[in-house]
């Protein structure tokens, strides 16, 4: 390019010195750049949106280095061949023997390990401790209240946004970039499964605590387990637990008959307020004092003690059933 | 005159991933270092990749640093972080103290900052912990049993003297110090 | 709470023999280095000691209560109101706030914030005159991000005097996530104050 364009000078410099006629001054951005940009623009967009393109295939990526560096950003150390496993996915892993068996690799070579088995492990130790975790820090919650938190926090959903927050995406071996959320959330287990086994459970354990436990910080427990037909419930919770017989009572109320009609209701036990709550006929006035009630019975309300991150559970009281 | 900030994203603050809680994870994944072997303008970027990138690498282990020479491009510092914001900086003519200083910004951000303007320096899920104010707070016990629509809590507040009341008060006040009573000369006014 | 504690104090002002019990416990509801040089000798009255025995026997009571909830861990979720670089934040475990301008400590340092303003949980609020005893309230936190805010443009012109300036600047900012605060002793604790407070950096 450069040398064409001395070329150019000089025939211009000849040309100069053999006649008279001004020359035209040297043009930067030559006549073709602008159509041919045009053209491929226009190709690109008559092609679509692209997809993304996976990180591991980059000039600049090491695959080692990347594993090493995930474990020390999260202060934990792993056995490397470990890790690589936890992000092989079994389909990935059968879809690459396969490639390999085509080009004719020995059988004995052939046989790539899976993260299936350090997945299971995994989820059976998150499970535990998300569980001995709740129970500790919510001992008044009955347990279908506990079962259904337990649920969210290790729902596909939750678990893949830890994951991908931790930078698994890039690591994945995957069929499909990007990597699904139930890959992503499988792989997260799988790197708990894998701590467990290079570094102990209590490694294991800590990790759920601190990634996994922590997104309840304040969380409205109200969105993730909302007690259906809540009067009924505090009835039977008040039953159980000798607080006499649920009362509702009108409290005040203000507007009736109109569009803004506004209704308090309190309910009471043994001549004790249970809980308030607002509505805007009595009904539901209510159903949110039953639910209130319910909340401050089970200390799951919004006031209630923040749930405490730090803890160190024993580990014989995590039942690894 | 720029306007871009016009069109500048706003938001509110946040941390990925609940980060601080339980541990702190560097947000920072990998850092690539492009700049050229020869072309003057690399030249900060060559002095620190010499003496100081290997220090930076041992001290952060939890961030992978690639370098990436190219003939006759400008230097460039790329961060990636684990939420997916990527970070390009020219290091056009730049020492290598400032490129240490960019560096170090790089490492302590969460993500991209630079396009977002924020609206609040605070945020919290539990804004109230004692309870927001309601009028049913703290109502006086009168107020329970008090029957609408009353007479005595129809009126306002305070009513002020009409000019009437003020003459026959000043009228009274005028007859007892006279030492008449005054409901003599009003009912006698008043028959007139 | 602190409207009782602003009685006994002007009930207190009165009284020119004050007991230990009753110091200490004004020390822990608020206290504050100017107390004693405020305190002026005032013409003592048999009413004005039983008055602030009074209020005395109810402070203590109340201190009595807070604490008892306290032991129980009773108290729920604790707020606070703290003082940091100048400005007042009203913080509770788990929220993030942002200091604005230079600010040395870097990320992941684990920092705790001594100048607290006010205290409180769903029953009770310690209020501070100005700032509640050091050592009372532990509040911890983390810094998160250090970074710099948007590209603030400064322009400015003045018309018919050919002169136009444009600057560009973006100052740091710090993110700090609290992680905790919690009631670190007694309300109504008969301990002295800390001789040597510890070194704060804001």
């Amino acid at each position: 390019m450069s040398s064409l364009r001395s070329v150019v000078g000089i025939l211009s410099l000849t040309r100069s010195l053999g006649c008279p006629i001004t020359v035209q001054t040297h043009r930067h951005i030559k006549r073709w750049v602008a159509p041919t940009l045009r053209e491929l623009a226009h190709r690109q967009k008559k092609l679509g949106p692209q997809k993304p393109e996976p990180r591991a295939g980059f000039v600049e990526w090491n695959e080692r280095s990347e594993l090493f560096a995930f474990g020390k950003r999260l202060g934990e150390s792993f056995q490397l061949p470990l890790l690589q496993r936890a992000f092989t996915e079994k389909a990935f892993a059968r879809v690459e023997e396969e490639k390999r068996r085509k080009l004719g690799i020995e059988e004995n070579d052939l046989h790539i390990l899976d993260n299936e088995d350090l997945v299971e492990k995994g989820r059976h130790i998150s499970k535990a401790y998300v569980e001995a975790f709740l129970q500790h820090q919510m001992p008044k919650v009955p347990k279908e209240g506990l079962v259904e938190i337990s649920n969210h926090l290790l729902s596909t959903d939750t678990l893949a946004h830890v994951s991908s927050h931790l930078g698994t995406k890039d690591l994945i071996h995957s069929t499909e970039y990007p990597p699904s959320k139930e890959s992503l959330a499988e792989s997260l287990q799988a790197v708990i499964g894998a701590l467990a086994d290079s570094s102990g459970v209590e490694r294991a354990f800590l990790f759920v605590r601190d990634f996994i436990c922590t997104q309840l910080n304040q969380k409205d427990l109200l969105d993730i387990w909302t007690p259906e037909e809540p009067l009924q419930l505090l009835e039977k919770i008040c039953a159980e637990r000798k607080l006499g017989d649920p009362e509702p009572r009108l409290l005040g109320d203000c507007g009736k008959n109109t569009v803004l009609a506004a209704y308090q209701v309190g309910i009471y036990g043994n001549r004790q307020l249970l809980g308030q709550g607002f509505g805007e006929d009595v009904q539901t006035a209510t159903e949110t004092a039953a639910i209130d009630a319910l909340q401050r019975i089970f200390d799951t309300h919004e006031n209630r003690r923040p749930f405490d991150f730090g803890l160190q559970l024993e580990t014989q009281n995590v039942r690894l059933a | 005159m720029s306007n871009s900030h016009l069109f500048l994203k706003s938001g509110f603050p946040r941390a990925p991933l609940q980060n601080g809680l339980g541990r702190y994870v560097c947000q920072l994944q990998r850092i690539t270092l492009k700049f050229c072997k020869n072309n003057g303008s690399s030249r900060g970027m060559r002095d620190f990749i010499e003496n100081h990138l290997l220090d930076f690498a041992k001290e952060n282990p939890g961030i992978v640093v690639y370098v990436k020479p190219r003939r006759h491009r400008t230097p460039v510092l790329v961060g990636e972080y684990l939420n997916g914001d990527r970070e390009w900086l020219s290091c056009r003519n730049s020492t290598q103290e400032e490129i240490s200083k960019w560096i170090d910004l790089l490492k302590t951000q969460n993500g991209s900052s630079s396009s977002l303007r924020l609206r609040k320096m605070w945020h919290t899920d539990v804004p109230s912990i004692q309870g927001p104010w309601t009028p049913f707070l703290l109502r006086s016990p009168e107020a329970q049993d008090q029957k609408y629509p009353s007479e005595e809590s129809s009126k306002p507040l305070d009513i002020p003297q009409t000019a009437t009341e003020k003459l026959i008060e000043l009228f009274r006040q005028q007859q007892l110090e006279a030492g008449e009573s005054a409901n003599e000369v009003l009912s006698k006014k008043r028959a007139e | 709470m602190s409207f009782l504690a602003q009685t006994v104090r002007q009930v207190l002002r009165q009284v020119p023999n004050r007991s230990l019990a009753l110091t200490s416990a004004m020390r822990s509801l608020s206290i504050s280095p100017a107390f004693h040089q405020q305190n002026k000798p005032a013409p003592s009255s048999v009413d004005a000691s039983a008055i602030a025995k009074d209020q005395l026997k109810e402070c203590q009571s109340i201190c009595e209560r807070i604490n008892k909830q306290v032991a129980k861990s009773e108290q729920g979720r604790l707020f606070a109101v703290v003082h940091l670089c100048g400005k007042q934040f009203k913080i509770t475990p788990g929220d993030i706030i942002l200091v604005e301008g230079y600010w040395p400590p870097t990320i992941g340092d684990e920092i705790s914030l001594d100048k607290v303003l006010l205290a409180g949980a769903r029953d009770f609020t310690l209020v501070g005159r100005p700032i509640l005893e050091p050592g009372l309230v532990s509040v911890k936190a983390t810094v998160v991000e250090k970074t710099l805010t948007h590209t603030k443009t400064h322009f400015r012109k003045k018309r018919r005097k050919q002169y136009m300036r444009i600057n560009f600047q973006r100052s740091p900012n710090t993110m700090i996530r609290i992680n905790s605060i919690e009631l670190a002793r007694p309300v109504d604790a008969k301990t002295e104050p800390e001789s040597e407070p510890s070194k704060r950096l804001f």
